[in-house]
């Protein structure tokens, strides 16, 4: 991604009111920020509506981008716009892990295209799986694990993201994936024999 | 060979390490561990797969553009606003209600020491008599009680507000014996009874006792101020034989009514010598009170809804 220079020129433009500029850098970035949206939500109309509404803000509060890494301070705007989501909510139902995909709206998991159909069914699975252990654990190793598991933030940036310590980040880092790694094996038999985390193998 | 004590299993920080995001140092550290430490490996190996497990969780592709219409980009932020005012507003509502609560509470203080008050004139000279207060706080002696210097040293304030009577003035023993002994013991500390901002018959008791002289018989409790309520004194009297260290406040203003010119010497000229002009203060904090609590309790309900009608 050779848009360093791009995104600085866009940037400059887009505080001076230039829509369309920002727009451009939108349309960059706004498969990953719904992304985190939906993990963080994991509901689609809700994320949707958070990434729209952390766009509009992050627009809105362009003057008080000081530079450094925009997509940590987009991530944060839009974390923030989770959590007060997530506040908002009267008590979170807790994602049922016994009864997977049985909800069209807690569809955490997309279906792709695997080679094989037993391939895509076992994968289907684990990804199931996965993604409702990650939607049970605390908000803040959720956001944690998502942005440096499944976007790929280094520790420096999630704790831009989040305004906090590296050591923060590196205990909610390592207690989220603590915690990931007992609910899997918990749900054990939910999943094919070869995804079973290791210490459960039979 | 392992030695525990020096080798605890790093847990917490082989995230880090798969992560390469450790301190050089602690990276040496745990490399040598993993060497003798098959539980880690397997720990690290766990974190390893479910590390890439996640980053293989697809995408969502982007349900829609969320690119930015002029009209979102100027509409003022809805969010902060409809957030922030309710919680401010409710805060200084239930700041004013708790205001108002409080208010009540010292006009009633304040009501019951004005009509008791009424029945003696005398009333309020004992408040304005610190002298006999502090006299009485210096002749203290060994008998007191506990907590009776924190007592006597709350008092001075509480007469500040206006809502002590002139029990505070007078000497009331800690030590019920030294009550009906002698004279002298009867100069106790002054309790923490005045400080506790009693009030009830109290106020009407006390200032007949300082009033009148009565004369100190040896037993003590079996002479009685005729404007003691029998009850009261009653309960007092028992409270007095069962030797009960604590004074409280049933007892205080009786045990009073005995001993004022001879145990006391000092309090009652002091507080014959004030005049009654506390009458008007009194009532002047009544009306303050009164409206205060009006006006907190109005603006407690006025202000949320002023405020919903703004928005």
């Amino acid at each position: 991604m050779d848009s360093r220079p791009d995104e600085a020129n866009l940037l400059e433009r887009s505080r001076k009111g230039d829509l369309a500029a920002f727009n451009v850098l939108i349309e960059h970035y706004q498969t990953a920020v719904f992304n985190l949206c939906l993990r963080m939500l994991t509901s689609q109309q809700t994320a949707e509506d958070a990434t729209q509404e952390a766009f509009i803000a992050s627009y809105r509060h362009l003057e008080k981008f000081r530079g450094g890494s925009f997509r940590a301070w987009l991530f944060r705007i839009a974390s923030n716009t989770c959590y007060d989501e997530l506040r908002r909510r009267p008590a979170r139902p807790a994602l049922s892990l016994d009864e997977p995909g049985s909800d069209g709206e807690r569809h955490l998991d997309p279906p792709d295209h695997a080679p094989s159909p037993q391939d895509r069914a076992e994968q289907s699975q684990l990804r199931e799986t996965l993604a409702r252990a990650l939607a049970s654990i605390p908000d803040d190793q959720r956001l944690a694990i998502t942005l440096s598991d499944v976007q790929g933030l280094d520790y420096a940036e999630i704790a831009e993201v989040m305004q906090c310590s590296l050591g923060t980040v590196k205990s909610r880092i390592a207690r989220g994936r603590v915690r990931l790694r007992s609910i899997l094996l918990e749900q054990a038999e939910l999943l094919p024999p070869r995804f079973r985390p290791t210490g459960e193998k039979t | 060979m392992r030695f525990p004590l020096f080798e605890r299993h790093p847990r917490q920080e082989l995230s880090g390490y798969l992560d390469n995001e450790l301190a050089f140092q602690r990276v040496e550290a745990v490399k040598a561990h993993l060497g003798s430490c098959p539980t880690c490996r397997a720990e690290l190996d766990a974190l390893r797969i479910l590390k890439s497990q996640l980053a293989a969780l697809p995408e969502s592709p982007a349900p829609r553009s969320f690119a930015l219409t002029p009209q979102m980009a100027q509409r003022p932020a809805p969010e902060p606003a409809r957030a922030r005012t309710p919680a401010r507003v409710a805060a200084l509502s239930n700041g004013m209600r708790l205001a108002g609560a409080g208010m009540a509470a010292a006009l009633a203080v304040v009501m019951v020491l004005n009509f008791s008050g009424s029945s003696s004139d005398d009333s309020r000279k004992a408040v304005t008599a610190p002298e006999a207060l502090i006299a009485n706080s210096t002749t203290q002696d060994s008998d007191a009680a506990d907590g009776d210097t924190s007592g006597s040293l709350a008092i001075p304030s509480v007469i500040a507000t206006g809502t002590a009577d002139s029990r505070a003035s007078t000497a009331v023993p800690p030590d019920a014996t030294a009550t009906r002994g002698t004279a002298e013991g009867s100069v106790g500390g002054v309790p923490s009874v005045a400080a506790d901002g009693f009030d009830g018959g109290g106020g009407s008791l006390a200032p007949g006792a300082t009033s009148q002289t009565i004369p100190q018989t040896g037993e003590g409790g079996s002479e009685v101020v005729p404007s003691v309520p029998p009850p009261a004194a009653t309960g007092l009297i028992d409270k007095n034989e069962a030797g009960s260290p604590r004074v409280n406040a049933t007892e205080a203003p009786v045990i009073r009514s005995w001993q004022t010119d001879q145990a006391a010497p000092e309090a009652a000229p002091a507080a014959a010598q004030s005049d009654g002009g506390g009458v008007d203060i009194l009532v002047l904090v009544a009306i303050v009170l009164a409206a205060g609590v009006v006006l907190a309790f109005a603006g407690s309900v006025l202000i949320p809804r002023i405020a919903r009608d703004d928005q």
